[in-house]
């Protein structure tokens, strides 16, 4: 190929992506005289494998298979017409060769930048595994797999996005996952008819059983220990591309507190951290409610003596109950959400500086009582007890629901919010599978894995919530 | 709405309704009606009970996935008609006088400066909710909170230290036996048992009647002690000088003369109560709509009009008090109803007994 038709080659190139500011020819001059075009993405692709793999080789007698060495090789079907071919590679990141008297092909290298999988920073824990999913699909998968070698596993393709074309596997056990829940999943993935997909929190609103609703009718999760834990339970993982996050289907109420830490104590201490975590959790959502209906409007029912404390603490403060709750409420959001957006290393001290400062001014100047303060701190500090981000933005609209009930009818309103959001709660499936398992209906190996963790070589029923089609994980371990 | 009602989620949903239900009037109602030794009549109420559910469950395996609806007309054609009419207005009148009830003593305990209409309107609009939900999101309900059982017996087991047995010595069953004669309020407490068993997508009679007799019995058992503490605690006809259950708990609730802890009693208790009641309720608001849905063959949506209506009917009976005398021991709509609801039942299952099957 010569300079005039290089020259060419990128003007046609230009002309068919677009003219990118990253689009780059480089011409190969071989030994024999001719010369080798590379056409390719600088974003997207690194040429240092082919180049290299071209200083190395006998360039008399190069084919499409040579490339093999440098990368994988994609040649054009029949059927398929070139420039689409060169186009979809090149915005895949591949390289276009251009051989002599060839049709040109693309050879794709492992060159796109990568993280290391480490551990999730919204989902840390102190036993077990310390990797956690990256943005590749593939490396993802191969967390998985090396985990669960097992020939059932299945990582069925789907892609989604009209311009995006996001690569999605739904893994799952095909001996164990329910058929039925396997093609739900996909039939809801294959209805999503949209632009672009490239986050799971997209696909989650889309295929979740009530739109509506602020509970997780679905799980996310960067670990892939907690996703083999799943599948194994005959639940369905579903991953995407360019994303560390991934959704696990179906799952209900009694997932939301559990984490993977509680496996790896032993049973004792995991089930008293999952019961801490629990406690964290009702207190999260119950106890600014609680507490604006007990002193704001129900002071009867409260032992005298804690009313008469409270009472006093409160005296001089000119803002009603639920008023101060919510403006110390206000201040801890504020605080929060300034904390994740400013730079890493000032956050930590200015949130802690600026709370400090803030809430006690607050209290000097009147304006929110000291059992308010604590009150809200320990509501805040508990909604962390939440193990995964976004099952605790859930309990904070609850506890805001809660307490929007607790100022209008007091104590009466505080159980007819909680009644309100358990029908809510009641009525909803995820993937049809309820979300009141295994309380309501009850079911006995559920419970076992609830409020407390059961021992291992208890637990040989896997949980109905996904209806698996293999009941039991194995044999009962002989007695000594 | 989801009306898929499974074993798991009927027992659930009968022994709350019972619970709520009989919580509510059984043990006051009884004691005011009939004396300390009321808690007796519970065991004919039971055996009344057992024997209709059977009869029911006889009915339910003759004529398959029909309502009561359906069945009545099938076997008394008009009167059969009139028949439901009634039963629907017994079901609206309990729905009036449970949520009169429970709401006062919100008034009473939580609310007092509260207008009566907020309380009833916020109540109601719950348990229109609960309703348009269906029933199998009750029984889901009914299953998680079946776990405040226990503890509603733990408190009432606390109020046993203040029992005075001599209030309820056996030396009083003797000259008591007269009163059992009252026999309008022996069933008061299982009305429920009756209404609850027609709910709509409950299969559960026609597979066995025994975890329902279960379930049944163990009502009965705490509903016998709360008509035994509640006299034993405050004497014959003491229950008399307390206008309201809860304040009479109250007193029961000591417990090593801990205050702070009596309070933590009395809220739970006011939870419970007021949970139980809107389960209740709700249970029967639920079947008043798919009968009336069964009836006109109306659609979802419309049904939710209807459902909006038969609110807004018991919001207008309870808000005016003048409607009904809510505050007597022994309401007269309450003993009718408690009487008809059986006395239907069993008059259905004799015509039944001798006519054919008959699809409608």
């Amino acid at each position: 190929m010569s300079n005039q038709q290089g020259a060419s080659l990128v003007e046609k190139l230009k002309g068919l992506t677009g003219n990118p500011i990253d689009i780059a020819v480089r011409t190969i001059k071989t030994n024999s005289g001719a010369s080798i075009q590379l056409a390719f993405l600088r974003s997207l692709a690194d040429p240092a494998p082919v180049t290299n793999f071209l200083t190395k080789v006998d360039q008399l007698n190069l084919s499409e298979t040579s490339f093999a060495q440098a990368g994988e090789v994609f040649i054009a079907d029949n059927d398929q017409a070139q420039d689409s071919f060169i186009v979809t590679n090149l915005l895949k990141g591949a390289i276009i060769v251009y051989l002599a008297s060839r049709k040109p092909f693309a050879v794709m290298t492992d060159s796109l930048t990568k993280r290391p999988p480490t551990q999730p920073e919204t989902e840390r824990s102190v036993r077990g595994p310390r990797d956690g999913f990256i943005e590749n699909i593939f490396d993802n998968l191969s967390l998985l797999r090396r985990r669960l070698p097992d020939p059932s596993l299945r990582a069925d393709e789907i892609v989604i996005g009209r311009r995006t074309k996001t690569k999605i596997a739904v893994v799952y056990l095909a001996d164990v996952a329910d058929p039925d829940l396997i093609m739900e999943v996909k039939s809801r993935l294959g209805k999503i008819d949209v632009d672009g997909v490239w986050e799971p929190g997209i696909l989650e609103e889309y295929i979740k059983d009530n739109k509506l609703t602020a509970f997780p009718l679905s799980l996310i999760t960067e670990r892939p220990d907690k996703v083999i834990g799943a599948v194994l339970e005959g639940r369905a993982a579903i991953l995407v591309d360019y994303c560390p996050q991934v959704i696990i289907v179906p799952n209900s109420l009694n997932d939301l507190y559990r984490a993977p830490d509680d496996y790896y104590f032993d049973f004792w201490s995991g089930s008293l951290v999952r019961l801490v975590r629990l406690i964290g959790n009702i207190l999260a959502i119950g106890l600014p409610g609680l507490y604006v209906a007990l002193i704001g409007s129900s002071p009867q029912l409260l032992p005298i003596s804690l009313g008469l404390s409270v009472a006093g603490f409160r005296m001089g403060i000119p803002l009603p109950l639920y008023l101060e709750v919510l403006l110390a409420e206000i201040m801890i959001e504020l605080f929060r959400e300034a904390g994740l957006r400013l730079p890493y290393g000032t956050n930590q001290t200015l949130g802690t500086t600026i709370g400090i400062i803030v809430g006690f001014a607050l209290i000097q100047t009147g304006y929110i009582s000291t059992p308010t303060l604590i009150i809200v701190g320990i509501s805040a500090i508990a909604s962390f007890t939440a193990p995964n981000f976004s099952v605790g933005l859930t309990w904070r609209i609850t506890k805001y629901l809660l307490l929007f009930t607790s100022a209008i009818l007091g104590f009466y309103g505080f159980i007819l919010g909680a009644v309100f959001i358990m029908v809510h709660v009641a009525s909803l499936t995820s993937f049809g599978a309820v979300y009141t398992i295994p309380w309501g209906p009850v079911q006995p190996s559920g419970l076992l894995d609830s409020i407390v963790r059961a021992p291992h070589w208890l637990s040989l029923n896997r949980p109905q919530v996904a209806k698996p089609t293999q009941t039991t994980r194995g044999k009962k371990y002989p007695k000594e | 709405m989801k009306n898929h009602l499974t074993n798991k989620l009927f027992i659930p949903v009968l022994l709350i309704s019972f619970l709520g239900f009989g919580i509510s009037f059984n043990p006051f109602a009884l004691e005011s009606g009939i004396g300390p030794n009321a808690y007796l009549t519970l065991i004919i109420g039971l055996l009344i009970t057992i024997i209709g559910l059977v009869g029911l469950q006889r009915l339910a395996l003759k004529y398959p996935n029909q309502s009561l609806v359906h069945v009545a007309v099938n076997l008394l054609g008009p009167i059969g008609k009139i028949g439901n009419i009634i039963f629907w207005s017994i079901i609206f009148w309990f729905i009036a006088i449970l949520t009169r009830r429970i709401t006062d003593i919100i008034s009473a305990m939580v609310l007092f400066q509260t207008p009566a209409w907020i309380i009833h309107c916020f109540y109601l609009l719950l348990i229109m909710y609960m309703a348009m939900k269906g029933t199998e999101t009750i029984g889901r309900l009914s299953a998680v909170f079946i776990i405040l059982v226990p503890i509603l017996v733990t408190l009432l087991c606390m109020g046993l230290k203040n029992v005075n047995y001599l209030n309820i010595h056996p030396v009083y069953i003797i000259r008591d036996l007269d009163s059992l004669g009252k026999w309008r309020v022996w069933l008061v407490a299982f009305a429920p048992v009756w209404i609850v068993a027609f709910l709509k997508g409950n299969n559960n009679l026609r597979s066995g009647l025994k975890p329902i007799l279960g379930t049944v019995a163990i009502g009965t058992f705490i509903l016998g002690a709360f008509a035994l503490v509640v006299p034993g605690v405050f004497g014959p006809n003491g229950v008399k000088r307390y206008e309201w259950p809860l304040l009479e708990l109250m007193g029961t609730t000591g417990f090593a003369s801990n205050y702070f802890f009596h309070s933590i009693a009395t809220s739970i208790y006011i939870f419970i109560d007021l949970l139980f009641t809107l389960i209740t309720t709700a249970v029967f608001l639920t079947l008043l709509l798919s009968d009336l849905r069964d009836l006109f063959s109306l659609k979802e949506k419309r049904s939710k009009w209807v459902l909006l209506i038969i609110t807004s009917g018991i919001f207008s009976v309870i808000t005016f008090p003048n409607v009904i005398a809510f505050k007597t021991g022994v309401n007269p709509l309450l003993e009718t109803g408690s009487i008809y609801i059986p006395l239907y039942i069993m008059i259905l299952w004799l015509v039944s007994l001798f006519r054919k099957k008959r699809e409608i």
